[in-house]
């Protein structure tokens, strides 16, 4: 199974919160294109079994094997934030990046046929559109130890409370 | 334009050839979308009095103005036809992420003529349509064949509307599903069977532009932030089928066929039973922030691994209407419906009609013989084996699964007409489509409201139980305010059909979810989409238009007053439990309330539109052809 | 005299608890019922019934034996003994 191995945020989906419904996929693609398109969306929802839905953005890997992959320098990643940036003047959608990303969180635009990949909106204000829209808080920016803490603490709860 | 592309696709099955119609923006203001516009694509492309199942009736689908955009619960289109199960204005909604894909391809509406000679799907990728092969995909179920032309495509964005097994053999009650959702009632399915039309697939890649995107994301943000407030709870935790114990506490859950409205074991099959043993997931249609959809498996027994949604009009259907009172049969028998491709009401108040008829007499254990049971097996009520069963024969017509895969008009009829008996009198349905889950014999506005309404027994069109129900009106006796209360409860359901917004939003927008509340929010939604400059009136006038289109419908195909009628059992067989005991609607409050009803429309003692009146809604052309 | 409350639907879950059975003095109203509900179970406030404590909130209804909603109007008039009140929220749909 593919795992993340970043110390930095990403944006995670808690499969069993959400509902399928695509708002996410509606305001990323406003907000990076002025346009609603899902085919322009960051993040993408999957419903893979009737009842199995999740979404997915980029998990902003260390060293992030996309990166490695662009055989045009093309791709760097924010030492910072983790950040993956495609140089759309480097580009030329040859999709080895896609090959690499084992989340499947690189997409190509229909139009210009150039890889794109979610920057957690760091220009927007408020955030990640997509975690500001999620009607059910499926969607959460965080860091995989974030993520090892909720587990625990919920762990916790239940052992001693029984599930909920 | 913004929120239309101005082009409706037209596809022809016989000559294997596409068309682009171009419609002005007035069309468009005048039917906007949804059923309404799918009912007006019907009244210019059918070929008046046709059989349902000829090539001259049209499958028409229409997107919404808010596909595509973040809208909350805008996510639908309308769809409709000639009805095979009435013989009138066929028409349905669903809930896809298949009229987003519609919206993407730039392609407002589909009108689907003809007859091909093998099964097809045809997919519409953007501008191009391809005629492709369906022989592969006979006999899987809906949710098989949505995956495997998926597969076969390549995408995952490709979203397809299909049928089932019943619909390819023609069950006169199939129905059309995409992505689990289902265009459910008045038999879609049939009429797309009697074309060789197995699925109808689209990938639109096109960007959805409006006029202003910065109001409508701020209006939208707002009405998905109250979609998680406490108007919508209901839904979002039990989902429709909490309904189940009210309405058997008010007397009017239809049991055992609609003898009682009362169940003894209504806990068992109560929605809060079903979300504490069977629920699995909760979902939600496209762009929908509420997601009432409640998954529900069942884990143990002879029916353990049947899953599927389950909502409130199904489950009396199957359940108390059947007497069947174990929960994972009834999920069972939606899960059949639901894979088969078929209506799970129809098919409930169907097997309910065949239970009845066992147990008076009219058939015998010998009519049930079938490759399962080579005896035969005995349909009383309860018996939920013999529900799944029969329900298997209707999907296949087998046996005497073949007389009830036409519903219970049609089966009544003939099995009265072969064995001289009377089983018209407990065929639940108004002009031939079964009734839905409310007892409208303690309901008097919502039976008037039933009894006119165009596509028969149907709750999502007139939404006159509320007054009854709320106690605005008394439910019990009628008065002169019916006719108008139910026709402004018609015409208001009939704004949601259209535009069309799920009506689960309906208190979002202010809190309130009358005209006043919710039209002024509606216009700015319209608005911001379309750069238009609709208000309150124009508004309330798309109901208006809306259903008078498919009243117009009818009226040509030869409707008359006598066709607005109640099952003869809402009107001779009183309750003999419940707080709704003791009633009927009878002749004369049906008569009368039909006449306040005209009257409020405006519309002749006989029920026909005059000329004048159709003038007034822009609708010049429907007053030349059945204006009086 | 005695009146049987039930809660269905969400109304249970907000109350945390199906039903319960009321001793109240003759002539107790409906109103004062509700706001009587409304201490005994403060979560039903601002979901089923409405922040005046005396109303109901949005599409729930207080319904008498199934058969009468007691509507604002009917609010100050009184149950009998033996009277089963439900509280519901309307909904359709489906």
């Amino acid at each position: 199974m593919a795992t993340s191995t970043s110390r930095y945020q990403y944006i995670a989906c808690d499969a069993d919160k959400c509902i399928g419904c695509q708002l996410c996929e509606l305001a990323c693609s406003y907000t990076k294109t002025g346009e609603f398109n899902v085919f322009r969306s960051r993040i993408r929802t999957v419903r893979a079994q009737e009842v199995l839905i999740t979404a997915v953005a980029c998990r902003t890997c260390e060293d992030a094997p996309c990166v490695t992959a662009c055989p045009r320098a093309a791709m760097s990643q924010d030492p910072k934030t983790g950040i993956i940036r495609i140089d759309a003047t480097l580009c030329d959608g040859c999709g080895w990046c896609i090959e690499a990303c084992d989340f499947g969180a690189i997409s190509i635009n229909p139009e210009t046929k150039l890889a794109e990949i979610c920057d957690l909106c760091e220009d927007e204000p408020d955030g990640p559109q997509c975690v500001k829209w999620c009607p059910k808080d499926a969607l959460t920016l965080t860091t995989p130890d974030q993520r090892s803490q909720q587990a625990r603490r919920k762990l916790a709860i239940e052992e001693v409370l029984g599930p909920a | 334009m913004y929120g239309y592309s101005g082009r409706i696709l037209h596809i022809d099955l016989t000559e294997r050839k596409t068309w682009s119609e171009d419609k002005p923006e007035e069309w468009y203001k005048l039917y906007i979308g949804g059923v309404s516009m799918a009912a007006r694509l019907l009244w210019e492309n059918i070929e008046v009095g046709c059989d349902p199942l000829s090539p001259g009736n049209p499958i028409c689908i229409a997107g919404g103005i808010f596909a595509g955009t973040p809208v909350p619960v805008g996510g639908k289109h309308g769809m409709a036809s000639k009805s095979p199960l009435t013989g009138f204005i066929g028409d349905s909604l669903s809930g896809s992420w298949f009229s987003l894909a519609l919206k993407r391809a730039r392609w407002d509406g589909v009108v689907i003529h003809g007859q091909s000679d093998s099964w097809v799907n045809v997919f519409i990728d953007d501008d191009r349509v391809q005629f492709r092969d369906a022989t592969k995909l006979l006999g899987l179920n809906t949710y098989e064949t949505e995956e495997a032309i998926r597969d076969e495509l390549g995408d995952d964005q490709v979203r397809s509307a299909t049928i089932g097994p019943a619909g390819e053999n023609l069950v006169l009650f199939a129905n059309v599903t995409n992505d689990g959702r289902q265009a459910g009632r008045t038999g879609h399915g049939a009429v797309w069977g009697s074309k060789k039309l197995k699925a109808l697939s689209i990938r639109g890649t096109h960007g959805v532009t409006v006029a202003d995107p910065e109001t409508l994301m701020k209006l939208s943000y707002d009405i998905t932030q109250a979609a998680q407030g406490p108007h919508t709870a209901k839904y979002r935790i039990y989902g429709t089928a909490t309904s189940v114990l009210k309405m058997d506490r008010m007397g009017l859950l239809p049991t055992r066929n609609f003898r009682e409205g009362t169940f003894e074991h209504a806990d068992l099959v109560s929605g809060e039973y079903m979300h504490e043993h069977n629920h699995v997931k909760t979902i939600a249609c496209a762009q929908c922030p509420i997601a009432c959809e409640q998954m529900c498996s069942v884990k143990d027994g002879p029916y353990a691994g049947a899953m599927t949604g389950i909502d409130y009009e199904c489950l009396f259907a199957n359940g108390p209407n059947c007497g069947i009172s174990d929960i994972r049969t009834v999920i069972k028998l939606v899960d059949l419906c639901d894979r088969g491709g078929m209506d799970a009401m129809t098919n409930g108040v169907t097997v309910s009609w065949a239970m009845e008829s066992f147990e008076r007499g009219v058939f015998t254990k010998e009519d049930f013989k079938c490759k399962k049971y080579p005896e035969g097996f005995e349909p009383y009520f309860g018996n939920g084996e013999a529900a799944v069963t029969l329900t298997e024969m209707i999907r296949d017509r087998e046996g005497i699964g073949d007389l009830l895969s036409k519903g219970t008009r049609l089966a009544s009829r003939i099995t009265d007409e072969e064995r001289g008996t009377e089983s018209y009198k407990w065929a639940m349905n108004i002009k031939g489509l079964e009734n839905a889950g409310y007892d409208a014999r303690a309901l008097k506005t919502f039976a008037l409201g039933l009894a006119v309404g165009t596509r028969g027994g149907c709750h999502n069109r007139s939404a006159a139980y509320d007054p009854d129900i709320t106690g605005e009106t008394d439910r019990f006796t009628v008065d002169e305010t019916r006719g108008r209360v139910a026709g402004r409860s018609e015409e208001y359901a009939a704004v949601y059909d259209t535009l069309p917004l799920c009506k689960f939003i309906r208190r979002c927008f202010t809190g309130k979810a009358d005209r006043a509340g919710a039209w002024p929010a509606i216009a700015k939604l319209i608005n911001a989409t379309t750069g238009w400059d609709f208000g309150y009136d124009e508004v309330d006038l798309i109901g208006v238009r809306a259903h008078t289109i498919k009243k117009a419908f009818n009226i040509r195909e030869g409707w008359t007053r006598a066709d607005d009628h109640l099952p003869y059992r809402w009107q001779h067989d009183p309750m003999t439990k419940g707080a709704s005991a003791g009633y009927v609607v009878t002749d004369e409050e049906l008569e009368y309330m039909k006449d306040l009803y005209y009257e409020y429309k405006g519309w002749t003692k006989e029920g026909l539109i005059p000329k004048s009146k159709l003038i007034e809604l822009g609708m010049d052309d429907v007053a030349e052809e059945i204006g009086v | 005299m005695k009146v049987t409350v039930e809660f269905l639907g969400v109304a249970g879950l907000a109350a945390g608890t199906r039903e319960v059975t009321l001793e109240l003095p003759e002539g107790t109203t409906f109103r004062q019922i509700v706001r009587r509900l409304s201490e005994r179970y403060p979560d039903l406030v601002g979901k089923v019934i409405a922040e005046d404590r005396e109303t109901m909130f949005g599409s729930n209804i207080l319904n008498r034996n199934g058969k009468t909603v007691i509507r604002d109007e009917l609010l100050d008039t009184c149950p009998q003994d033996g009277d089963k009140l439900f509280i519901m929220a309307i909904l359709a749909g489906g």
